[in-house]
């Protein structure tokens, strides 16, 4: 009965349809967090998407309205959708029938009199197992989707990780240009006493050293700057004059974090990749189960044949050929795919592992650069601000001099800028934090992404 | 006859030592029924114009007998160098420097030292002649007095001069702490012509970083807080005298580390003592300034016959700038708009200082650290003394009054420096434009 109905299905043909559009339906459904943002170009809507980039660019830019406009616009997570088309192409061949085959052949007698022969034939057999086929194509669809979902929410992460680097940067670059006058104020008061005849060339020149080191500091900052933003437009998938978006975002300070409880178990029931690999061993064993069932039953075709006889009379009959498996059974095939299907298992165990290593890795490192940035907000910071004003005290006291006032300057401005790379180390772990929640799923031999602001350039002032 | 007469003849029956001892104690028991709470009124002991210690004390004498007998008690003190400067300090009474000890030549004394300090400690009699057991060396001469302890000391004032005392165990510390003052010793019989007003100043030395309250005792050589009496200018009570009467003052230095060339304005004096003994006269020769060394006393007499006034300080520069501090950049000629431009970029209260001489810097009113008196002088009659530490002032009237201690000297007309009128320039070919007005600080 189920044979007759895949069959009836299978020759109809309209039962598989070749929707893509669920399948991104699907995908979005997924990640519920992003909305409708995934969309899958068609030239019918171009137009209409072109417009919503154009609109969500006009505003500054902060890292959700990054992310919606990665998701319409960046053109590699496009070609990732694309492999939902091929793996519903894959499905739809699956579960077509096998098409008839006719032959003719024409015998020509000595005399000059054809006398021809037809025939038509359909493999019965792949008929049979159209079902089967179809079945391993779904769980390929299945596979696919989750795919796409993990492609997706990888960018969504890694936008945003851009995002925040960029920020970073340009708030290192701010505090390197306040540096580089306080240094500039120190070479300049050097200046001064020099010309006046109150201190050595060699205070004069260290001072000098100082400060174009500092200028050399904020040009490296600067095209630093300039190649996030870049790394940002590729992500963005913007260029021409879309990609002079502006922002007047800053790196916030940490938002509340999700419950932490059973983090882990959150990761597992989300993970996309684990509904990948579920998907694929899914699929690995419905093949293997077709390739075994290919293998025991015999390769039969039928088929009607007519021969036309020498009084142009024509014999009609049935036709029927047949393989017997005896030697080759599909042995291969099935020992290949019960490997794979084996690998597939072992990579699901060996993700699964990994997926828990990276959840409670993310939620350490969250916790740690909160700890970090609290502690910079509501201790050091407001302790450097106290030794700038202590140090102003004693310079109206005539206890120290100008520099040493100038340096507790940079002193301050130093914590600044760690306490900037620190919020950056915050928000670039938690976006991995939330990705992992949502399913991200964290490449094994990929380290942090950062822009590599963790150490705050000490340049070494004059001497005085 | 008068007092001093009464004395000397009195002198004269000093083999029996009944008569002299009666006048003598009968005197000096007056003498100190009388307070130091009116400076200006003079007191005598033995016959002698009693000394007063600007800004300090007496130690009270009872007599049990035929013995003096005194009580020091060593404890941490908090103290006021000036108005806005306190520290954290140790001294002997509850006050810094310790009382001044005044006794007379013959008299015995008994000393009690009680040690409420938090290490032990002893008393050494600077200069004085004493039975070696007397002399109070921790570990030489005696134990050390351990915290909680009473020590005795008892021994015969021999001889007359301006000495002074201190501890003897863990000098570097307790000195630099403020635990030191001065035992004078008047002489049974006067010596040359009569003081009418005897003072006696401790010169000493500290270092109390800007913004704390314990002075440093290790510190040897960038001493911030220079003092007459434990106080600095303008905490300094000024000496006081009438036009025409003879002064002493009695100089006494246990600095750590430095000499102190006290000069006095107006006068030149001789140096009539010093702790060695009196300087005879043929031996003593005027001068303005007279050189201090540590560990010494230095006695000057002159009399007071120009009022007005008159400064008397150490010629050390610094030793009368308060808290100035050293490791500062030259600023002289710089241009003070060039440097803040940009320091006030970054640090918005900022003002160039000392680009013009450091002259001003006291009456600056700019935010400094708690408990500092940094470059402070004080207030004068004709705009701001910029002179603190080691600084205080010889005030000399025609007549003493309620307002002779605080008020300041009123000038005859004439007697006065000031600007130049052009007129005056051209009458004595002064050149033009000598009254411009250029420089000062920002």
């Amino acid at each position: 009965m189920r044979i007759s109905a895949a069959l009836l299905c299978a020759a109809l043909g309209g039962c598989v349809s070749s929707n893509v559009a669920r399948d991104v339906s699907d995908v979005r459904s997924r990640l519920p967090a992003l909305g409708d943002g995934i969309a899958l170009r068609e030239e019918s809507r171009d137009t209409e998407l072109d417009g919503q980039i154009a609109t969500l660019l006009r505003e500054p830019l902060d890292a959700e309205r990054a992310v919606r406009i990665a998701l319409l616009s960046n053109r590699d997570l496009q070609a990732d959708l694309r492999a939902l088309g091929v793996a519903r192409g894959m499905l739809l061949q699956a579960s077509l029938l096998p098409n008839l085959e006719f032959d003719a052949s024409a015998r020509i007698a000595p005399g000059g009199s054809v006398r021809w022969e037809f025939g038509a034939g359909f493999d019965l057999t792949r008929a049979m197992l159209t079902g089967l086929a179809r079945s391993a194509g779904e769980a390929n669809v299945e596979a696919a989707r989750a795919r796409a979902a993990s492609d997706a929410l990888s960018l969504v992460t890694r936008v945003r990780q851009a995002f925040y680097a960029y920020l970073a940067l340009v708030q290192r670059k701010e505090l390197a240009e306040t540096a580089m006058q306080a240094f500039a104020a120190s070479y300049d008061a050097t200046r001064v006493l020099h010309e006046a005849g109150n201190v050595t060339d060699l205070d004069l020149v260290n001072d000098q050293a100082a400060y174009e080191g500092a200028r050399l500091e904020v040009a490296e900052v600067e095209i630093a700057t300039l190649d996030a933003r870049e790394a940002l437009n590729v992500l963005l998938g913007v260029s021409g004059e879309h990609a002079a978006w502006r922002t007047d975002a800053r790196l916030s300070a940490p938002s509340e974090l999700p419950p932490l409880e059973s983090l882990e178990q959150q990761a597992i029931s989300a993970s996309l990749r684990l509904a990948e690999g579920r998907g694929r061993i899914e699929s690995l064993a419905r093949s293997r189960g077709l390739a075994r069932a290919e293998g025991l039953l015999p390769h039969i075709e039928i088929g009607v044949t007519a021969e036309e006889h020498e009084d142009s009379s024509w014999v009609v009959g049935p036709a029927i050929s047949a393989s017997v498996p005896l030697f080759d059974r599909q042995q291969g095939r099935v020992l290949a795919l019960a490997s794979e299907l084996d690998a597939a298992r072992d990579r699901y165990v060996a993700d699964a592992i990994a997926v828990r290593a990276a959840t409670r890795k993310a939620r350490n490192r969250v916790l740690s650069a909160e700890a970090r940035v609290a502690h910079l907000h509501g201790t050091i910071l407001p302790v450097r601000q106290r030794v700038l004003a202590e140090s102003l005290l004693q310079y109206n006291a005539m206890q120290i001099g100008v520099f040493q006032l100038l340096q507790a300057k940079r002193d301050q401005l130093d914590a600044a800028r760690t306490y900037i790379a620190t919020l950056e180390e915050y928000w670039q772990a938690r976006a991995v934090l939330d990705g992992v929640l949502q399913g991200l799923f964290v490449e094994r031999d990929v380290a942090p992404r950062s822009s590599g602001a963790n150490v705050s350039r000490q340049v070494s002032g004059g001497g005085h | 006859m008068d007092r001093r007469g009464f004395v000397r003849s009195m002198g004269l029956l000093a083999a029996s030592g009944v008569v002299f001892a009666r006048a003598t104690k009968a005197e000096a028991d007056e003498a100190r029924s009388v307070t130091d709470a009116e400076p200006l009124a003079r007191r005598t002991i033995g016959g002698h114009t009693a000394v007063h210690t600007p800004n300090g004390t007496t130690l009270p004498l009872r007599r049990v007998g035929n013995v003096l007998v005194g009580h020091l008690v060593a404890e941490p003190v908090s103290h006021e160098f000036a108005p806005g400067l306190e520290g954290e300090c140790w001294g002997y009474n509850g006050r810094v420097h310790g009382p001044t000890i005044e006794a007379v030549e013959g008299e015995r004394v008994r000393l009690y030292v009680t040690n409420h300090l938090p290490e032990p400690t002893t008393v050494h009699w600077h200069g004085l002649f004493l039975p070696n057991g007397m002399d109070g060396v921790a570990g030489l001469t005696q134990r050390p007095i351990e915290p909680g302890e009473t020590f005795k000391y008892e021994f015969d004032l021999t001889r007359p001069g301006t000495f002074m005392y201190h501890p003897h165990y863990d000098e570097m510390t307790q000195m630099a702490m403020g635990m030191v003052g001065m035992f004078i010793v008047h002489p049974r019989t006067a010596r040359g012509p009569r003081v009418d007003r005897d003072f006696a100043l401790m010169t000493h030395e500290w270092k109390i970083k800007v913004g704390t309250r314990r002075p440093d005792p290790n510190e040897m050589s960038d001493f911030n807080v220079l003092t007459f009496n434990a106080k600095a200018f303008p905490g300094t009570e000024a000496l006081v005298a009438r036009k025409g009467e003879r002064v002493r003052i009695r100089l006494g230095n246990l600095s750590a580390m430095d000499n102190h060339p006290i000069h006095l304005h107006g006068y030149a004096f001789e140096v009539t003592a010093t702790d060695g003994g009196p300087v005879p006269p043929s031996a003593r020769k005027p001068e303005t300034t007279v050189l201090v060394p540590t560990g010494s006393t230095r006695t000057v007499e002159f009399v007071a016959d120009a009022p007005g006034d008159w400064a008397m300080h150490c010629h050390m520069t610094h030793h009368v700038m308060m808290q100035m501090g050293h490791g500062l950049p030259v600023m002289i000629g710089a241009d003070p708009a060039r440097i803040s431009r940009r320091v006030r970029s970054l640090v918005p209260d900022y003002m160039a200082m000392g680009h013009a001489g450091m002259g001003g810097m006291g009456e600056m009113d700019m935010p400094i650290p708690p408990n500092s008196r940094p470059m402070r002088g004080g207030p004068g009659p004709f705009s701001y003394i910029d002179m603190g530490g080691m600084f205080t002032l010889l005030k000399v009237r025609e007549r003493l009054d309620e307002t002779s201690q605080n008020g300041w000297y009123e000038h005859p007309a004439g007697t006065v420096a000031s600007l130049a009128s052009n007129e005056e320039l051209l009458r004595d070919g002064i050149a033009a434009g000598a009254n411009d007005n250029r420089g000062g600080n920002e």
